[in-house]
């Protein structure tokens, strides 16, 4: 006889409690939601260390172990308990990052080796009743972690770069060192200190990386500070990592150059590899205005402190990842690029008014001398226009003179390029009474009364606001730049074209991208005062409603 | 809508000519891009302030009843609307002021795509695309099916159901009086900021794409509505994803009709062949059995008639027996009667 299915013995209403069941059981996914809604909620910490060191000897069979160091290192030095109860000493003195070993070792023993120590220690805590941890397998590989991550890298700032050197008495050999092959040791070169970066990568047999170098440096250093003598620093995981506390962390309002005898002027210019090669006149670039305007040298540099043209050469080479120096000067995205950077400028509410307007996938012809008003490359190398004033790191922030800045060259010789760089300012040859007072827009007066526009009021912010900044007054330094705002794509003069001249019936076919007259006024005043947060931005903030125009509608329906 | 016989029988011709060439069919109907020179609207959400001015153009041009709000009512924005009675188009915010950020609004109508649902799913054929753009509605011959608000991917289109006796859909013309007319639809002509653009389908294009070149800070990078749903005349930029603009990206771009076409391209060989077949194995059967009857009494006939012939040879055998015999008889009688006779006269002569 054949097998029956096993439902055939359960009669009607169990196969009716069954297809509910199965019915349920389908839909749950869709109440399920509440799941998800849990995992966006979770805690967040920044403690967290994932221990799943093993899976680099095989695939793990349970989920990794979510571990929150601060939790059990702030638990451990109450009792009087050091970090020796989990991380043993290197030969050196240092602490071995990982947890209570030297070497990793073979899959099982490094699986034994937390399994007797961790439910070692949790057991022996339960037994004298102390605070302790879990002792059964779920306890620690849950599929779920209970927390989220919310760690965040760490970088020194300016700010926090100086309170640092400050805090090693300005010894540089403090934190900066590089290796000598020769005498196949670490050593110090004054003047030629790199960002951490640089060298430390990953880690390999011989070279820490990034992170744990980091983690040595920073966190043995506060370690072995006691913070009497001197300022410390955090030892915690969160106290570096944990977004409040990176927000709490003290910055400094004005924060001295910092001693690495970089120019204060330089030219941008192909280096000499590339002599013959390059045909634009050379940028004049001031380098110590663009440092107080950033972060970290990192933020140009990258990690290494060299020149942009050692790397990026003119036809792109493998040391600067193949980019051209154009790319690296131009490109409109990068965060490291001159163009990129001051696009990003142009987008702050000050800027934003005019630039907006103009097409943001390029830089027209005429932008290249903005840059580009240096000599010649083939006279380039005659002038040697590298200003540096040499200065001794134990002046720098004491020594108010450091900022006086010599119009010498490095070479002794003056150069027409400092006082070409720093007497830019942005003029108006235009006459107040050249320049409008008012202008009112009445041409296409209907449902709405005439617009009086403030014309010299507005020249006359925008002039000012252009005053207030160095980077502005260096690209605005001509009429064109500041009345060609609005009086966009016509030649720049006392007497512009009227908008009308260009903007006319809307939908034009033949003029497909040039918007009517009303859209042309609208676009450009409205879309000024909303970018620039300027009152008003409403219709009757500019001119009055002459009549409701509902009003003279039929009532009589459809 | 009277159907003549010819009609009828040329449709169903039609209908087993298409669905013979079914694959061709849809193949043409993807390679449709809508009529060329048609025209469109482009909706640049980055310029649109919220001004509601479309709102009351429309109201004023299609001479419809007036709002309870005044147009000028910021606090509409409070809930997202759509088209009810008397409201062809309605502009809703998405997101509000932020971070020195305008709010975001976006102005709502009919889509009038190159291959419209509402017309595919329409069955008296109430929508109809015109060659100038506009997916024209004819109200008279409207049943109230609302087929079209379920076909719709939007759900664009509304519906008189406060009107107990006479209740039509409502939906946007793109003003297409006004076009051929020459004139510009009425929304597009109040915007103040240009918002909207009208031209034809093909300079929109080319206008989205040079906004998008110029400005990809500000835009997505992409036309809705320039394939949508197989395509659209009204079309959209916008600097939020389309998702958040109440603009669903998950419609795909095959126009409507091809989703449908195969299965309808089925219907004239269900509901054309299938009766003719199964008609016609009837009638073969019908015949088999008529020729079989006919035969069959064509046999008892013919047998009838061999057995009648057999019987009246037989019958004319015996009479002839009969009259033979009868003549005999009577000659019999008569040869006796002559004897009597010849044998009374002897005796009388006697």
């Amino acid at each position: 006889m054949r097998e029956r299915p096993a439902y055939h013995g359960i009669g009607k209403t169990g196969r009716i409690v069954l297809l509910i069941l199965l019915a349920v059981g389908l839909a749950s996914p869709c109440f399920g939601g509440g799941h998800h809604g849990d995992k966006a909620a979770k805690p967040k910490r920044a403690d967290l260390v994932t221990i799943d060191g093993m899976k680099a000897l095989g695939p793990l069979e349970r989920p990794p172990v979510q571990f929150k160091h601060d939790g059990h290192t702030e638990k451990l030095l109450s009792e009087g308990q050091t970090c020796a109860a989990c991380h043993l000493s290197l030969p050196d003195g240092r602490l071995s990052q990982k947890f209570l070993r030297l070497e990793n070792g073979s899959r099982d023993a490094l699986m034994e080796l937390y399994h007797e120590k961790c439910i070692g220690c949790h057991t022996e805590r339960k037994a004298k009743g102390l605070a302790t941890g879990a002792v059964t397998c779920g306890g620690c590989h849950a599929r779920d972690p209970e927390y989220a991550s919310n760690a965040q890298e760490v970088g020194f700032d300016k700010s926090l770069h100086w309170r640092h050197i400050e805090a090693v008495g300005k010894k540089c050999e403090s934190c900066h060192h590089e290796y000598d092959p020769k005498a196949e040791k670490t050593v110090y070169k004054k003047g030629h200190e790199q960002s951490c970066r640089d060298c430390h990568k990953e880690d390999t047999e011989t070279r820490s990386g990034m992170k744990t170098a980091g983690h040595w440096s920073c966190i043995g250093c506060h370690l072995a500070t006691d913070g009497k003598s001197r300022k410390t620093g955090p030892v915690d995981c969160a106290g570096c990592h944990h977004p409040d506390r990176q927000a709490a962390v003290k910055t400094l309002n004005t924060v001295p150059r910092l001693p690495r005898n970089q120019p204060d002027r330089v030219m941008v210019a192909a280096s000499a590899a590339d002599a013959g090669l390059a045909r634009m006149p050379v940028a004049p670039f001031n380098h110590e205005i663009h440092e107080n305007a950033t972060d970290t040298c990192r933020v140009c540099h990258h990690e290494g402190m060299q020149a942009c043209n050692q790397c990026h050469t003119l036809e792109g080479h493998s040391r600067g990842g193949g980019v051209k120096l154009e790319m690296a000067m131009h490109d409109m995205d990068s965060d490291h690029s001159c163009v990129g950077c001051h696009n990003a400028k142009k987008a702050e509410t000050a800027c934003v008014g005019c630039h907006k307007i103009m097409d943001q996938s390029r830089l027209p012809e005429s932008a290249c001398l903005r840059c580009h008003y240096g000599p010649k490359p083939e006279e380039y190398s005659k002038h040697r226009l590298v200003e540096t004033v040499m200065r001794d790191v134990d002046a720098i922030g004491e020594d108010a003179e450091e900022t006086d800045l010599s119009h010498e060259g490095r070479d002794g010789e003056s150069t027409w390029l400092t006082g070409e760089m720093l007497n830019r300012t942005a003029p108006l040859s235009f006459a107040e009474s050249d320049i409008p007072e008012t202008v009112t827009v009445n041409v296409l007066e209907s449902q709405y009364g005439p617009a009086a526009f403030p014309h010299r009021k507005i020249v006359y912010s925008m002039l000012k606001a252009v005053r207030e900044s160095k980077m502005a007054m260096h690209f605005h330094g001509s009429e064109d730049a500041l009345c060609q705002g609005c009086h966009h794509n016509s030649p720049v003069g006392k007497k512009p074209p009227m908008c009308r001249s260009c903007h006319g019936q809307p939908f034009n076919a033949d003029k497909i991208h040039v918007p009517g007259l009303k859209g042309a006024y609208h676009q450009q005043c409205m879309g000024c005062h909303q970018a620039m947060k300027i009152e008003p931005v409403g219709c009757t903030g500019c001119h009055e409603r002459k009549s409701n125009p509902m009003e003279k509608i039929d009532r009589a329906g459809r | 809508m009277s159907i003549s016989r010819r009609n009828f029988l040329g449709m169903l011709a039609a209908a087993g000519a298409s669905a013979a060439v079914g694959k061709k069919a849809q193949a043409a109907s993807a390679d449709f891009t809508g009529y060329p020179d048609s025209y469109g609207v482009l909706h640049d959400t980055t310029l649109c302030v919220g001004c509601r001015s479309c709102e009351e153009a429309c109201n004023r041009v299609n001479n419809l009843p007036a709002p309870e709000k005044p147009f000028t009512d910021k606090t509409v924005f409070e809930k997202k609307r759509r088209v009810v009675t008397g409201v062809y188009t309605v502009v809703n915010q998405y997101k509000e002021a932020k971070d020195g950020k305008p709010p975001i609004f976006r102005k709502m109508q009919c889509n009038h795509c190159l291959e419209p649902a509402c017309a595919n799913a329409c069955f008296v054929s109430a929508f109809k695309k015109t060659p100038e753009g506009p997916v024209v509605y004819d109200p008279s011959v409207c049943v109230g099916c609302r087929f079209c608000l379920l076909a719709c991917p939007w759900a664009l289109p509304g519906y008189e159901y406060d009107d107990p006796f006479a209740p039509v859909v409502i939906r946007c013309t793109m003003c297409y009086p006004r076009i051929l007319e020459g004139k510009l639809p009425g929304c597009v002509e109040a915007c103040p900021m240009e918002a909207l653009t009208f031209g034809k389908r093909d300079d929109l294009i080319k206008i989205a794409r040079e906004r998008i070149r110029r400005h990809p800070e500000r835009y997505q990078d992409h036309i809705y509505g320039e394939h949508e749903n197989g395509g659209t005349s009204w079309m959209y930029i916008s600097g939020e994803p389309f998702d958040d603009v109440g603009l669903r990206t998950d419609i795909g771009t095959t126009p409507p009709p091809k989703l449908t076409a195969g299965a309808l391209g089925a219907v004239p060989i269900v509901v054309g062949l299938w009766p003719v077949l199964l008609t016609g194995i009837y009638g073969i059967n019908k015949r088999k059995e008529k020729i079989a009857a006919k035969e069959k009494a064509d046999a008892v006939a013919k047998a009838i008639a061999e057995k009648q012939a057999e019987a009246d040879a037989a019958l004319k055998a015996e009479k002839e027996k009969a009259k033979k015999a009868q003549a005999g008889a009577v000659e019999k009688a008569v040869k006796k009667a002559l004897a009597d006779a010849a044998k009374k006269a002897k005796e009388e002569n006697a």
